[in-house]
């Protein structure tokens, strides 16, 4: 779901990107970071604590808290609040290696 | 529990829900009542013994709360002054990024 239109904030016409989450191939808007690209398309739980196994996923939304981590081939551990997406990114909630990805 | 009740910011809140301090640890309130009961009385000593503090963020978003319980201590006599030790660097940066600089 996204916002189409806003009385005052343009919402410019943007290109489409495919990039993967966890395997998965999803449509984002050229430049939207990796947070809002996933919210769009509804994944909400970006990872797994390490602790107890509960879903996390955004929650400043600002790039300060690290809770929406994720693992991005070829960057490493990112905040996807902060990273936007390009084109062919492959994302994972876990590190690729534990996942049996790369 | 006098926690409970001063952490509690509107009237509906559940006053014994077991909030999360730590996020990025998953330290809860109840791991950090234990941990004062069981008498640590300074920042530090909490954060080493539930490490609350100590994962990614650093602290960022849980050391105002703590600041908050240890004055909640038990043992208000025995409580130093601290401040939660922050590992640089601030910002978790691979080592590659720094050498290709």
């Amino acid at each position: 779901m996204r916002i189409q239109s806003h009385p005052f904030v343009p919402c410019p016409e943007r290109p489409a990107v495919e990039f993967r989450f966890d395997g998965t191939a999803y449509q984002a808007l050229q430049g939207e970071s990796l947070a809002a690209a996933l919210w769009a398309v509804g994944v909400t739980a970006l990872r797994r604590s390490d602790v107890d196994g509960a879903p996390r996923g955004i929650y400043c939304g600002i790039g300060h808290c690290f809770e929406c981590r994720v693992h991005v081939l070829g960057m490493g551990t990112v905040r996807a609040c902060l990273t936007p997406v390009t084109a062919g990114m492959q994302v994972f909630s876990a590190r690729p290696e534990a996942a049996g990805a790369e | 529990m006098a926690i409970r009740r001063s952490i509690a910011t509107r009237p509906e809140t559940d006053p014994w829900a077991d909030v999360t301090v730590c996020r990025c640890e998953d330290v809860h309130l109840s791991d950090i009542e234990r941990c004062l009961e069981e008498g640590a009385v300074t920042l530090q000593e909490v954060r080493l013994a539930t490490r609350a503090g100590m994962g990614p963020c650093q602290g960022r978003l849980c050391r105002t709360a703590l600041a908050r319980l240890i004055a909640e201590t038990p043992y208000p006599e025995a409580t130093q002054a601290t401040s939660l030790s922050v590992h640089f660097p601030t910002h978790p940066v691979r080592l590659r990024d720094l050498a290709e600089e």
